[in-house]
């Protein structure tokens, strides 16, 4: 396992973390979930950036605060709230990664900023959101780490330059021995790119299916009272009670679709799997 | 170490300007006949000065919590922060030492060694200032250190203070002991002073040292 997180507790004031994860090699795991779920919390439990109450991390088999400097030339590090100082240039950036890390390759880095159009002496607080954001993810990418570690890297992206990202994650993979964790609070994102999903809401992993699982399997029934009260309900893991009756969300929807064609049925999207694990009640 | 110090230096680039600022004020200063040791140890200690204004760029905008997410561990960026102040500091003071020096012999004054000697004690105050504005700046951050500086300059004056009170209060001579220390030789008191220094600075990394373990971004 590349990172592993077992059962790690944090708590500030009234909000408290208690969650697992894993990521596999050559997986590109999602963690997703609302505003405030604890996504951030986990990342920087993961990156020992915070003390834990509990539980334990462990990167590449060894314990965070264990890790060899050349061992943590391996992980790339993308954060939603920091980054490099805003009075560097990406030239700057290039010279101190260049020293910082041996596999820094600079004329990809270089050339990956030129192609995304970002001015290379210019200093980085006059870019835009969508700018910095490309920095981020592009100095990650520049020293050929194995582990990808990406806290909403498409946060404040209009959707061409969040295709753009997704498409340069997706060409970062090509190597086949290496992984990712991101986190995004766009489901759509997620859906495209990772094998893997884990959802959070306050602080604990409610849900956790790959990703073909969950778009194949998932479904959404849209049931009358009627419909309702005589439904075999075997397959449903949450349901909501709506004016025209009851959603009710299923992992196996084939067995509806084969048992009972007459109900309305949706494939699940992750939005609608998201909405339905938080705000749906359990049966 | 190495690219924490390439990322200090770039963003001391910012203020170039400042910097040259200060080398013209120091070499006016010289030209309008100043107190030459005045003019050294102002230089020696604002560019000592650097590098608590690079942890203030550091914890902008929560830049540590990256900073500590690349291949650094947060004894090395401590030990950093005193290896840059020393490096800056010790670099301007050779700098307008040098320049002193010129301008002694063009002027045909015969003083060039006590003048190296005498600012070579204020190199050390200014590193045992730093000493001290390094773990206050990491401990409090931008805002609360300012605070924390004032009162902790306070403590001293108010030590001071009282130190010569129970003095008087205990009929001790201090102009006789003044007068002592000045019939000692520069040289040896120097020498004295360097090493209680380095003790110093050594005692301040360990504890910036266990003030950036706890801290959590």
């Amino acid at each position: 396992m590349l990172l592993k997180l077992e059962n790690i507790q944090k708590t500030y004031g009234d909000f408290t973390l208690n969650c697992s994860l894993d990521l596999q090699p050559g997986y590109i795991t999602g963690l997703i979930g609302p505003n405030g779920a604890g996504k951030t919390t986990v990342f920087k439990s993961a990156l020992g950036l915070i003390t834990l109450d509990g539980g334990t991390v462990s990167i590449f088999g060894k314990p965070i605060n264990q890790l060899s400097l050349r061992e943590r030339q391996d992980m790339g590090v993308v954060l939603a709230d920091s980054g490099f100082s805003g009075y560097l240039t990406v030239q700057d950036i290039t010279r101190i990664m260049k020293s910082l890390y041996q596999s820094f390759d600079s004329e990809w880095f270089i050339n990956k900023c030129r192609e995304s159009g970002l001015p290379l002496g210019k200093r980085m607080k006059e870019f835009s959101t969508g700018m910095k954001a490309r920095v981020k993810v592009l100095a990650a990418m520049s020293h050929k780490a194995r582990l990808l570690i990406l806290d909403e890297p498409t946060a404040g992206l209009d959707v061409l330059a969040r295709e753009e990202l997704l498409d340069t994650i997706r060409e970062y993979m090509e190597p086949g021995d290496r992984s990712i964790l991101i986190s995004s609070h766009i489901s759509t994102d997620l859906e495209q790119l990772c094998d893997d999903l884990y959802l959070i809401n306050e602080g604990a992993i409610v849900l956790h299916e790959e990703t073909d699982a969950l778009l194949g399997g998932y479904g959404l029934l849209k049931v009358t009272q009627e419909q309702y009260q005589n439904l075999d309900k075997k397959y449903i893991i949450r349901q909501k009670k709506d004016t025209f009756g009851y959603r009710l969300l299923t992992d196996k929807i084939q067995y509806y679709r084969d048992n009972q064609p007459e109900i309305i049925m949706e494939k699940g999207s992750v939005d609608e799997v998201i909405t339905m694990m938080i705000r749906g009640e359990r049966l | 170490m190495r690219g924490l110090l390439i990322k200090d230096i770039l963003l001391m680039k910012n203020q170039m300007r400042i910097f040259l600022f200060y080398i013209f004020l120091s070499v006016g200063m010289f030209l309008a006949d100043f107190n030459t040791v005045f003019v050294i140890n102002y230089a020696t200690l604002i560019f000592c000065m650097f590098s608590i204004s690079t942890i203030s760029y550091d914890e902008f905008d929560n830049g540590y919590a990256f900073l500590f997410t690349l291949p650094v561990t947060r004894e090395q960026y401590t030990a950093e922060k005193y290896v840059f102040g020393i490096l800056t500091g010790g670099l301007a003071w050779l700098v307008v030492n040098i320049i002193a020096v010129i301008m002694n012999v063009v002027r045909g004054r015969a003083d060039a060694w006590e003048i190296v000697v005498t600012s070579l004690l204020f190199l050390i105050l200014s590193f045992l200032f730093l000493s001290v504005m390094i773990p206050v700046q990491l401990k409090f951050g931008q805002e609360k250190g300012r605070t924390a500086l004032f009162i902790i300059i306070g403590v001293i004056f108010a030590i001071g203070f009282l130190a010569v009170r129970s003095a008087k209060i205990f009929q001790v001579d201090l102009s006789a002991a003044a007068r002592r220390l000045n019939t000692l030789q520069l040289g040896p008191v120097t020498a004295i002073l360097l090493l209680c220094g380095v003790a110093v600075i050594i005692v301040s990394y360990l504890v910036s040292v266990r003030i950036i373990r706890k801290k959590q971004f």
